[in-house]
C-alpha cells in the first residue's frame, strides 16, 4: 500500500532535475569538527534531495546572519536548526526533531556556581539571545543578570570549549556529551531542552511534504545527530520560548476545600440495614 | 427337698410349740396335738394323723389340731381332704390367720389358686411378716410370671423367715434372683445368682442365672460365661437361646440364627423361644418375611406369651404392615399391669407413631409411662410421640432419664431444641437459653450450638454468642451459620474479625443465601465498619439477588440494602472530601431508591465534587423541601449552597457573596453556621479572583469580609492570604512571620513563604519552604519546577552559594 502511494506521488512530481539546498545551522550541536558538520549536512541534503526527486545539497551556516540571509534569498527551504534559535524566529514549520539535549555549565577551577560570580561565560550562538538563554532558559532565573560579568556567543560548541581550554573564557554553557577539555569540569547539570529541528521555510506542496515525511525516518546521521524523529508540532521550540522570560513568582491564594463547607451538614448521620431477626434463623430438628 | 417338704417345715416352724388358740384349757387333746406335731416332724404321718384325729375328736374346737392335720393331708397330697378340714376350721375361726394360711395353702396345692391366693394375700396384707404365706405367694407369682409380685413376696419372706429356715435360702434366693431378672432388675438378680452360685458351686441354675443376668447387663461379658456353660447346654439348651440373644444384641444375626436353630433342634418343648430368636435374627438381617413366619410360629406355640406377639408386631411394623401390627397388639391387649409388659406399650406407641398418630400414641402411652418411671424404652417412645405431636415440653419431661440410650438422648436434644425454638419465636430467648445449654451438654452438635448462639444474640449478648456460633460454624460450615458467627463478632465490636467469616459465608452460600449473607454483612459494616465494604458485599451478590426472583421479598430487601449502603458510603466519601465518589454512590442509591434524604446528599456531593451544573440542578430539585440536615439548615441550606456553587464559576464569586450577605438575615442555627462558612469560602474565592486579576486592593477587601464571617474553618487561609498580600506590598519580614506560623496548617502558605525567602535572597530557606509545601500536599502547578531550578543551581544542600 505504502509502495503504491509512493509510486503515485512520484508520478505526480514533475520530472525535472531541480536542486534543493538543505541548510544546517546548529551551533550547539557538538560536532567534533567542522568536517563532521559538513559531512552531516551533505548527507542530509542528498537524502532529502532523493526523497523529493531533486538534486540535494547540504550547506553549513556558521553565523546566524549568514543563515538569515540565505533564508531571505530563499536559497534554503529545508534546514536543520538549533531549537533555541528557532524560538526567537518564525516563518517555518517543524517537520522532524532530534532527541532532547541536556546542557551543562562547564568551568575551569570552579566547583559551584558561586565560584563563577563575575566571570566570563561562552555559549554557542543562537541569534543574539545568548544571555536570556543562559540565565532564564537554562538557569531558570535563579541567578541575577549581574551575576556573570559577561555572557558571550561562541560560533559553536567546539569553539566555546576550545576558548575555555585556551583560557579565553572562565566557563562555557554547552550541550552534555561534548568532549571536555583537560582542566575543566561540569559545575552544574542543566535541564534538557529540545535538540535541533528539521524545518521547512515557506510553502511546500502537500505532495512534497508527504514525500519528505516518508523519507525522514530513514535518514541515518552520525554520532552527533544519529537520525530524525517525527515532528512534535513545534512544542519543543515553544517550551524554550516560554522559558526565555521568567515570570515573577506569585504565591497561591488559599481557599478551603468545598467539603469543609458541607461537612457539618452530614455529621452525626447514621445508617442502618435491617437484619433478619436471629429467631427467624433458628434450626429445628427435622 | 421337695416344695411340699418345705411347706411342712414352714408349717411346723410357723406354728407355736403349743396350741396358742386353745380355748378349752389344758386337756388331753393338747397332749395329742403335741404328739401329732412331734410325729409329723419325724415324718410318721400315720401316727401324726392318728394323734391329731383323736385331738380333734376330744376337742373339735382345737384349731391348731386342724392345721396340723391338714399338713398331714398335704404331705400325703390329699389336698381335697385338707381343704375340707380347713373349711371346717374356717367356719369356727373365719379370721384366724393360721386357719386362713393353712386353707390358702391347701387350696393352692390343690390347684385352686384363684381361691387360695386371695386368702394368703389377705393375711400378708395386714401381716407382711407371715413368711409362710409370703413364700407360697412368691412361688405362685414366680410360676405364673408375675415377677414384680414375686419379688415383693420373696423379699418379704427373706425379711421375716426364722433362722431355722436359713438352710433353704439358696433355693429361694435363686427364685428371687430369677424374679428380679425377669422384672428388669438384672443387677440385683446378678448379685443373688452369684451368691447362690458361691454358696453351692454345683448349682447349675445359679450359674445359668449368673450368665443370664450378665447377659441382661452386658452381652459382651456374658458370652464367655455362656460358652462356659456349653457342656450343660445339651441338657439346658436355653443356654444357646440366651447366647443367641446376646449374639443378636451384639450385631451378629448370623450367630444368633445358628444358635436359635440349634436351640430349636435340642429343645422342641421350648421351641417358641427358639422360633422367636430365629425370627428376630431374620429381622435383624432384613429378611422380614422369614422373621414374620418364625415369630408367627412362636406365637402359635405360645399364644399366651406376650413377648412373641410384641416381637411379631415389631416385625410387621418394620415390614410396613402397620394395621397388622396394631391388630396383633390389640388382639393381645394391654397387660393387666403395665409393669407386666412394658414392651407391649412401647410397641403400640411405635406402631401408632409409624401410622402418623403421634397424638394418639402420646395419650395412650402417658398413663403406663407414669406408672413405670424406669421403663426407659417406653419413655423413649412416649417422648418421641410427644415431640411429634408438638408437645416439646412434655417430651423433655418424659425423656429425662433416657439419655443413656442413643435414641433417648437424641430425642431429648431434639425436644429441648424444639422447645427452645418455640420460646425464641415467642420472644422469650431468656427462657430458651437454659434449654439449649442443657441440650449442649447432651450433644454439642451444630444445630444446638447455632440455636444457643441465636438465643444469646436475641438477648443482645453478642460476645457470649461467639463461642457456640464458632463451634456451629466449625461443625457445619453452612452459609447462615457462618453469617451468624460473623454477626456475633461484628455486634461485639470486632468487624475486622467478622469479615473473613462473611466472605466464607458468601462463598459457601447457595444462590438464595448469598443475598441474605450480604445484607447481614452490610448491616454490620454500616453499624461499625466501612460502608464501602458494605457496598462491595452487596454489589457482588446483586446477580444472585436478581436470580432470587422467586424470593421476591429477599430481592427487594437486597435492593433496599444496597441503596442504603451506597447512601452511607456516599456520605462517608463526602466527609472524606471525595466528592466524585460520593456523587457516583449517591446517584446509584437515588436511582434505586429516590428518597429525599439521598437526593439532598447527592446535591451536597455535587457541590463537593465541583460539578456546578449538577449541583445547581440537584439543589433546585430539593429546594423548599426538608433535607436531613440539622434544622433550620434542612430548608435553608439549599439557597446558601446555590450561592456557594455559583461562586465556583470564575469571576462569579463577588456576586455570590452579595447573595450570601442577603441571606444572612434569615439564617439561624446550623443554617447560620453554614452561611458563615460559605460566606468565608466565597469571600476567599472572590479574593482569589481579584488576586488573579492583579487587584490586590480588592483582594484585601474580600479578605476582610472573609475574616469577618462567623465560620469555624478558613481562618488560617485568610491569614495566609493576608500574608501573601503583605508580601506583594513589600512587607516581606512581617509576611514571613505570619507564614511561618500558618505554614504547618495551610500548605499553600509554605509556597508563599518560599517566595518571601527567595525575595530576601535566601535560596536555601526558600527551597526548604517549598519542599515542606510539596510534602504537605500543596496544590500549586509551578512548585516542582521551582524546586528543580533551585536544586539545580544551588544543590539540595545550598552548596551552590
Amino acid at each position: 500500500m505504502k509502495r503504491a502511494l509512493l509510486v503515485l506521488l512520484l508520478l505526480a512530481v514533475p520530472a525535472r532535475a531541480d536542486t534543493i539546498t538543505v541548510g544546517l545551522f546548529a551551533p550547539s550541536a557538538p560536532f567534533p569538527s567542522t568536517a563532521a558538520r559538513v559531512e552531516l549536512a551533505t548527507r542530509l541534503g542528498e537524502h532529502i534531495g532523493r526523497a523529493l526527486g531533486m538534486t540535494g545539497a547540504g550547506r553549513v551556516y556558521a553565523r546566524a546572519g549568514d543563515f538569515g540571509g540565505a533564508l531571505k534569498k530563499s536559497e534554503v527551504t529545508v534546514a536543520l536548526v538549533d531549537a533555541a534559535f528557532l524560538a526567537g524566529t518564525g516563518g517555518y514549520t517543524v517537520v522532524a526533531t532530534t532527541p532532547p539535549q541536556e546542557w551543562q555549565l562547564v568551568a575551569r577551577g570552579a566547583s559551584k556556581i558561586g565560584d563563577l560570580r563575575g566571570k566570563r561565560v561562552l555559549v554557542p550562538a543562537n541569534g543574539g539571545q545568548e544571555t536570556d538563554f543562559v540565565l532564564n532558559v537554562l538557569l531558570g532565573g535563579e541567578v541575577p543578570r549581574s551575576f556573570f560579568a559577561k555572557i558571550e556567543a561562541a560560533p559553536d560548541t567546539a569553539a566555546a570549549l576550545s576558548a575555555l581550554a585556551l583560557g579565553k573564557a572562565d566557563a562555557a554553557v554547552v550541550p552534555a556529551g561534548a568532549e571536555l577539555p583537560a582542566g575543566t569540569s561540569v559545575v552544574i547539570a542543566l535541564p534538557a531542552i529540545a535538540g535541533p529541528a528539521l524545518v521547512v521555510y515557506g510553502s511546500m506542496s502537500p505532495q512534497q511534504r508527504a514525500l519528505l515525511g516518508a523519507a525522514l525516518p530513514g535518514f541515518k546521521g552520525d554520532a552527533t545527530i544519529a537520525g530524525l524523529r517525527p515532528s512534535d508540532g513545534g512544542e519543543g521550540v515553544r517550551a524554550i520560548l516560554r522559558r526565555f522570560s521568567v515570570a515573577p513568582k506569585r504565591g497561591p491564594f488559599a481557599v478551603p476545600g468545598a467539603r469543609l463547607v458541607v461537612g457539618d451538614l452530614v455529621e452525626g448521620r447514621a445508617f442502618a440495614i435491617e437484619r433478619t431477626p436471629p429467631a427467624e434463623l433458628v434450626v429445628v430438628p427435622k | 427337698m421337695s416344695r411340699l417338704a418345705i411347706l411342712i417345715s414352714l408349717l411346723l416352724a410357723s406354728l407355736p410349740a403349743r396350741a396358742q388358740r386353745v380355748t378349752q384349757g389344758e386337756d388331753e387333746s393338747a397332749a395329742l396335738v403335741d404328739e401329732g406335731r412331734r410325729e409329723l416332724k419325724r415324718g410318721k404321718l400315720d401316727d401324726a394323723a392318728k394323734a391329731l384325729d383323736q385331738a380333734i375328736a376330744l376337742n373339735p374346737r382345737r384349731v391348731d389340731a386342724y392345721v396340723l392335720r391338714a399338713a398331714v393331708y398335704a404331705a400325703r397330697k390329699q389336698y381335697k381332704q385338707g381343704v375340707e378340714l380347713m373349711r371346717r376350721a374356717q367356719a369356727m375361726a373365719p379370721t384366724d390367720d393360721e386357719v386362713l394360711v393353712a386353707l390358702g395353702t391347701q387350696l393352692v396345692l390343690a390347684g385352686d389358686a384363684d381361691v387360695g391366693v386371695p386368702l394368703l394375700e389377705q393375711v400378708t396384707a395386714h401381716d407382711p411378716r407371715r413368711y409362710d404365706a409370703q413364700l407360697l405367694l412368691g412361688g405362685h407369682y414366680h410360676d405364673t410370671g408375675n415377677w414384680p409380685a414375686a419379688v415383693t413376696a420373696l423379699e418379704a419372706y427373706f425379711a421375716a423367715r426364722p433362722a431355722e429356715l436359713a438352710k433353704e435360702d439358696a433355693r429361694h434366693r435363686v427364685d428371687l434372683a430369677d424374679a428380679y431378672l425377669r422384672s428388669g432388675k438384672p443387677q440385683q438378680a446378678l448379685g443373688l445368682f452369684q451368691r447362690a452360685a458361691a454358696d453351692k458351686k454345683t448349682d447349675l441354675r445359679a450359674r445359668i442365672g449368673v450368665a443370664w443376668a450378665t447377659a441382661a447387663i452386658d452381652c459382651k461379658k456374658a458370652r464367655p460365661l455362656l460358652r462356659d456353660l456349653e457342656p450343660a447346654a445339651e441338657a439346658h439348651p436355653e443356654v444357646w437361646l440366651v447366647d443367641g440373644q446376646c449374639a443378636l444384641a451384639l450385631g451378629d444375626p448370623g450367630g444368633a440364627l445358628a444358635l436359635g436353630r440349634r436351640y430349636l433342634d435340642k429343645a422342641p418343648h421350648g421351641s417358641a423361644a427358639g422360633h422367636a430368636l430365629v425370627g428376630e435374627a431374620y429381622a435383624a438381617r432384613g429378611n422380614l418375611a422369614e422373621a414374620k413366619k418364625e415369630l408367627a410360629a412362636a406365637r402359635e406355640l405360645e399364644p399366651a406369651r406376650r413377648r412373641w406377639t410384641v416381637r411379631f408386631a415389631v416385625v410387621l411394623r418394620r415390614a410396613g404392615d402397620l394395621d397388622g401390627a396394631l391388630a396383633a397388639l390389640d388382639k393381645l391387649g394391654p397387660p393387666a399391669q403395665a409393669a407386666l409388659d412394658p414392651d407391649w406399650w412401647a410397641e403400640l406407641g411405635e406402631t401408632l407413631l409409624a401410622k402418623g398418630d403421634a397424638a394418639g400414641a402420646a395419650s395412650r402411652l402417658a398413663p403406663p409411662a407414669q406408672e413405670l418411671p424406669e421403663a426407659v424404652a417406653l419413655h423413649v417412645v412416649l417422648g418421641a410421640a410427644q415431640l411429634a405431636s408438638k408437645q416439646p415440653e412434655a417430651a423433655v419431661a418424659t425423656l429425662a432419664g433416657t439419655e443413656g440410650t442413643p435414641r433417648g438422648r437424641k430425642l431429648l436434644v431434639d425436644a429441648l431444641v424444639t422447645g427452645a425454638a418455640e420460646k425464641l419465636a415467642d420472644n422469650a430467648a431468656v427462657d430458651a437459653e437454659p434449654l439449649l445449654v442443657r441440650a449442649e451438654k447432651l450433644d454439642a452438635n451444630a444445630m444446638v450450638e447455632r440455636d444457643l448462639g441465636i438465643a444469646r444474640l436475641a438477648q443482645n449478648r453478642a460476645a457470649d454468642a461467639i463461642v457456640p456460633l464458632d463451634r456451629a460454624a466449625k461443625a457445619d460450615g453452612s452459609a447462615i451459620t457462618l453469617m451468624l458467627a460473623a454477626r456475633a463478632r461484628a455486634l461485639a465490636g470486632d468487624v475486622l474479625a467478622a469479615r473473613p467469616l462473611y466472605e466464607r459465608a458468601v462463598a459457601a452460600g447457595a444462590p438464595i443465601e448469598k443475598p441474605e449473607v450480604a445484607i447481614d454483612w452490610a448491616a454490620s459494616e454500616l453499624a461499625g465498619g466501612d460502608p464501602n465494604v458494605a457496598v462491595t458485599a452487596l454489589e457482588k451478590t446483586a446477580t444472585a439477588a436478581g436470580g432470587a426472583a422467586a424470593a421476591g421479598k429477599l430481592a427487594a430487601r437486597h435492593k433496599a440494602a444496597l441503596a442504603t449502603a451506597r447512601h452511607a458510603a456516599g456520605v462517608a466519601a463526602l466527609r472524606a472530601g471525595n466528592g466524585a465518589r460520593a456523587v457516583e454512590l449517591l446517584r446509584a442509591s437515588a436511582g434505586a431508591d429516590p428518597q429525599l434524604a439521598t437526593r439532598c446528599d447527592l446535591a451536597l456531593a455535587a457541590v463537593v465534587a465541583g460539578e456546578p451544573a449538577a449541583a445547581l440542578s440537584a439543589l433546585a430539585a430539593v429546594g423548599g423541601q426538608s433535607c436531613p440536615f440539622p434544622a433550620p439548615a434542612d430548608t435553608q441550606a439549599a439557597p446558601i449552597l446555590v450561592a456557594f456553587v455559583e461562586a465556583q464559576t470564575p469571576k462569579r464569586a463577588a456576586r455570590s457573596l452579595d447573595r450570601l450577605t442577603a441571606l444572612a438575615a434569615k439564617a439561624t442555627g446550623a443554617a447560620a453556621a453554614l452561611l458563615g462558612t460559605a460566606t468565608r469560602v466565597v469571600a476567599l474565592e472572590a479574593g482569589a479572583d481579584a488576586y488573579k486579576s492583579g487587584d490586590a486592593a480588592a483582594a484585601r477587601k474580600y479578605l476582610a469580609t472573609a475574616k469577618a464571617a462567623n465560620a469555624r474553618i478558613g481562618g488560617d487561609e485568610v491569614a495566609a492570604n493576608l500574608a501573601l498580600l503583605d508580601l506583594i506590598e513589600g512587607k516581606t519580614d512581617s509576611a514571613i512571620v505570619q507564614l511561618e506560623r500558618i505554614g504547618p496548617k495551610v500548605p499553600e502558605a509554605l509556597v508563599t513563604l518560599g517566595i518571601a525567602y527567595d525575595k530576601k535572597g535566601e535560596p536555601q530557606k526558600a527551597l526548604d519552604a517549598w519542599k515542606r509545601a510539596r510534602k504537605a500536599g500543596a496544590r500549586f502547578g509551578p512548585l516542582n519546577d521551582w524546586i528543580d531550578a533551585k536544586e539545580r543551581v544551588y544543590g539540595s544542600g545550598g552548596e551552590g552559594q
